[in-house]
């Protein structure tokens, strides 16, 4: 059916996609701290307040840190395995 | 009931143009059939009449009062699907009611527990109801009243959307091929009940179908479309003799026209396939004569044609032959004619109508009856 | 012998088409009692018995477990914990999902991204995003602290307080399903005939009010029933968040079923225990289902 773009229909269409932004903020939310945290020096993590951004990139360091200290390809490997096999 | 009137509509699907430029009057209380075959655009032609499609260009108008940009609800029309779209949760009953209640009552006395209170509402019921039961019995419903869509036939259920397009009184009824859903038995039935059902209402009836039967047989005029134009607009008696162009003549009339390729003689005789035919006319060059199977008839001379097969058809028999090396043209015969495969037979047409190269109708007369020979 | 077999009645051949029947159908039967019917049966007959794990003996205990497990206090206290769980999260994530299938499906551009956006957290891991979620919920550094900070809430310790425990893992619950309830109604929404809508439209109602009530809602039936089905069932089956952030404290206010059969089964070892409760839980979900598939049957309208 047609769609027909009346000031109402504009209105309305910004509206929906007001709500639907705000909930979109709020499912991805962890994951965007998810990758916040994981830039981040650890001095930086429990600050009292939160930042998005890191003052201090420490991406490099978390990651060959998480690949390092813990097999974490071979695990990587382990769950495309079990889960592909 | 009303008039309507499509002005110059141009309708375009991404890239792909599906409607040009196209025209139609229709008149207060005509029948008209939008006839074509898949893809040429009548479907969207309708929608666009009943405002669920948007246009790129033209008007419609409605009793003379242009619509355009009014949306469905607005404009007065009821429209029969071919799917019919009854709502399969409610009974026949509130699917009749559904339009009267968007149209007489407010959105408060429509909410389910809410309606109880608010005044009037109760009078304005009745009265729906006992529209929705004149409508029911006007159709043959009555019996059916509670019951759900999916409980009814083919036949009920179509029966029941055009009780639903009724029951407002609509300024013109929109059919989407209607009877395309049902079997060949119930179509004549429906066929015969729809057109009553015009006639005592004085109904406006936009018809679409691709049934070219079906059109002429119920239709005050027929207008034809092809890839998104009309290319004619008639009442099917004048579609069936003076058709404009040799691909409305072959659209119209089961089993369809023939196209013999012609030529001109030097006295203006029309020549097919080497035989010399009883019509003059003054045009020139590469044309093609369309004889119907019922005016060809087999003779003593005329068209040197070899018989392929003979199909018999009860009240007929089709004669299939060929024609100066080509397949295809048909000769309406008596039932009772039997003629051998790869005989040769000559047919003479009755009635002819002459088109030009690009099928284009042109001047035709019989000649003064005169031995025609090879 | 033709007379013999024309007198049985048998058809020729009938008897090697019903072997090669049972031949075809055998793998799937064997693989649903292995995988399913198999353990189901197993944990019912162990919950008869008394066993814990690592014993050479099985001893028969009859209903001893059930007995033991309609006296134990902290087993009423799961139960009820799971199912308030399951209350506050299934019309949450149902209704949200819901709306956003709504939303998003009228939309006129974007619907894409946000279905990735709101499917993702249903696809992540939630033993990972638990993790997160630990981390957002800190009573001092916590990223839900600071937002309901802006709109005057005090700052709360979701996790250690036993009033909020259970309603925090529950948000996390909605907040990881709703994308799957979202997807399922979308299903279900683009299988209603768009002629529905504008026989709907010819009859005077093009609101969005009128086309929800009318046509929407009515033919959502039956995914509607199954939605409610699944998400019932999958906040049954709560354990990741319990086991990472709560263990199922403060105080026994996040100790949810499954949490209380993996901690008798596994961490004390009392195999049959578990399994008793195993039972209780695995009854609770073919309720859910039955009546999922009953509702059904009566909700479908049409052909």
């Amino acid at each position: 059916m047609r769609r027909r773009w009346t000031a109402r229909a504009v209105a309305a269409e910004a509206l929906r996609h007001l709500a639907l932004l705000a909930g979109a903020a709020v499912m991805l939310t962890p994951f965007i701290i998810m990758l916040a945290i994981s830039a981040k020096p650890p001095g930086e993590v429990f600050a009292p307040v939160f930042t998005l951004f890191p003052q201090q990139w420490f991406v490099a360091e978390n990651y060959a840190a998480a690949f390092t200290k813990v097999p974490l390809a071979r695990f990587l490997l382990n769950g495309f395995l079990v889960g592909a096999c | 009931m009303a008039s309507l009137a499509l002005h110059r509509i141009s309708k375009r699907f991404g890239t792909t143009e599906v409607l040009r430029d196209v025209s139609l009057d229709v008149a207060d209380g005509e029948f008209l059939a939008i006839l074509g075959a898949s893809g040429c655009g009548k479907s969207t032609l309708l929608r666009i009449l009943a405002g669920l499609e948007g246009l790129n260009a033209g008007t419609v108008e409605i009793a003379g009062r242009d619509v355009t940009e009014l949306p469905p609800k607005a404009r007065n029309l009821a429209m029969v699907f071919q799917t019919y779209a009854l709502y399969p949760h409610m009974t026949v009953a509130a699917n009749i009611a559904v339009p009267l209640e968007m149209r007489r009552l407010s959105a408060l006395a429509r909410l389910p527990v809410i309606r109880a209170l608010v005044p009037g509402a109760r009078t304005t019921r009745q009265g729906i109801a006992a529209e929705v039961t004149r409508v029911a019995d006007a159709l043959g419903l009555a019996a059916l009243l509670n019951r759900r869509p999916a409980q009814l036939s083919g036949g009920q259920r179509q029966r029941v959307a055009l009780a639903r397009a009724m029951v407002r009184q609509p300024a013109a009824f929109l059919m989407d091929e209607p009877l395309s859903n049902l079997d060949a038995r119930l179509r004549a039935e429906a066929r015969e009940e729809i057109l009553g059902l015009q006639r005592r209402l004085g109904a406006t009836v936009i018809y679409v179908t691709h049934d070219q039967a079906e059109a002429m047989a119920m239709a005050d005029r027929v207008a034809v479309m092809r890839a998104g134009r009309v290319v004619q607009v008639a009442p099917p008696r004048v579609l069936y003799e003076q058709p404009d162009s040799l691909e409305v003549a072959r659209f119209v009339g089961q089993p369809p026209m023939n196209a013999l390729p012609a030529t001109v003689d030097g006295d203006g005789a029309l020549v097919v396939a080497g035989a010399r035919l009883p019509f003059r006319t003054p045009a020139a060059g590469a044309l093609m004569l369309g004889v119907r199977p019922e005016a060809l008839a087999v003779a003593d001379h005329g068209i040197p044609a070899r018989v392929v097969r003979v199909e018999y058809g009860g009240a007929d028999a089709i004669l299939h032959v060929e024609v100066a090396g080509a397949s295809g043209a048909l000769a309406r015969l008596d039932p009772g004619a039997s003629l051998a495969p790869d005989a040769t037979v000559r047919l003479l047409p009755r009635r002819a109508i002459l088109f030009d190269a690009d099928g284009t109708r042109l001047p035709l007369h019989a000649a003064e009856r005169e031995t025609a020979h090879a | 012998m033709h007379d013999a077999v024309a007198r049985s009645g048998a058809r020729p051949g009938a008897r090697a088409e019903a072997l090669a029947a049972y031949a075809l159908a055998a793998p799937t039967f064997l693989l649903m009692w292995a995988m399913l019917l198999g353990p189901a049966v197993a944990v019912l007959l162990l919950s008869f018995t008394d066993w814990t794990m690592g014993d050479p003996e099985v001893p028969w205990h009859g209903l001893g477990n059930y007995l033991e497990l309609w006296n134990d206090r902290v087993f009423w206290i799961s139960l009820r914990n799971t199912l308030v769980y399951v209350g506050v999260s299934l019309p949450a994530t149902v209704l949200l999902g819901l709306l956003a299938a709504l939303l998003i499906e009228g939309a006129a551009f974007g619907r894409a991204w946000y279905r990735a956006a709101y499917f993702l957290p249903v696809a992540s891991t939630l033993l990972a995003m638990a993790l997160v979620w630990e981390f957002m919920l800190h009573p001092r550094v916590g990223f839900v602290n600071q937002v309901v900070g802006l709109f005057g809430v005090p700052r709360q310790d979701w996790l250690n307080n036993p009033d909020l425990a259970l309603l925090a893992l529950a948000a996390i619950g909605t907040w990881q399903n709703l994308g799957l309830a979202m997807v399922l109604f979308m299903a279900g929404l683009t299988a209603i005939p768009k002629d529905l809508y504008e026989a709907l439209a010819m009859d005077g109602a093009d609101g969005a009010w009128e086309r929800f009530r009318r046509v929407t809602w009515p033919m959502l039936g039956p995914a509607l029933v199954f939605v409610v089905a699944i998400t019932c069932i999958r906040g049954f089956q709560v354990f990741d968040t319990v086991a990472v952030l709560t263990e199922g404290g403060p105080s026994k206010s996040t100790e949810v079923l499954l949490f209380t059969m993996v901690q008798n089964g596994f961490t004390f070892l009392r195999s049959a225990y578990g399994a008793a409760i195993t039972v209780v839980f695995l009854a609770f979900t073919l309720l859910l289902t039955l009546a999922q598939t009953w509702l059904l049957e009566r909700r479908t309208h049409y052909a």
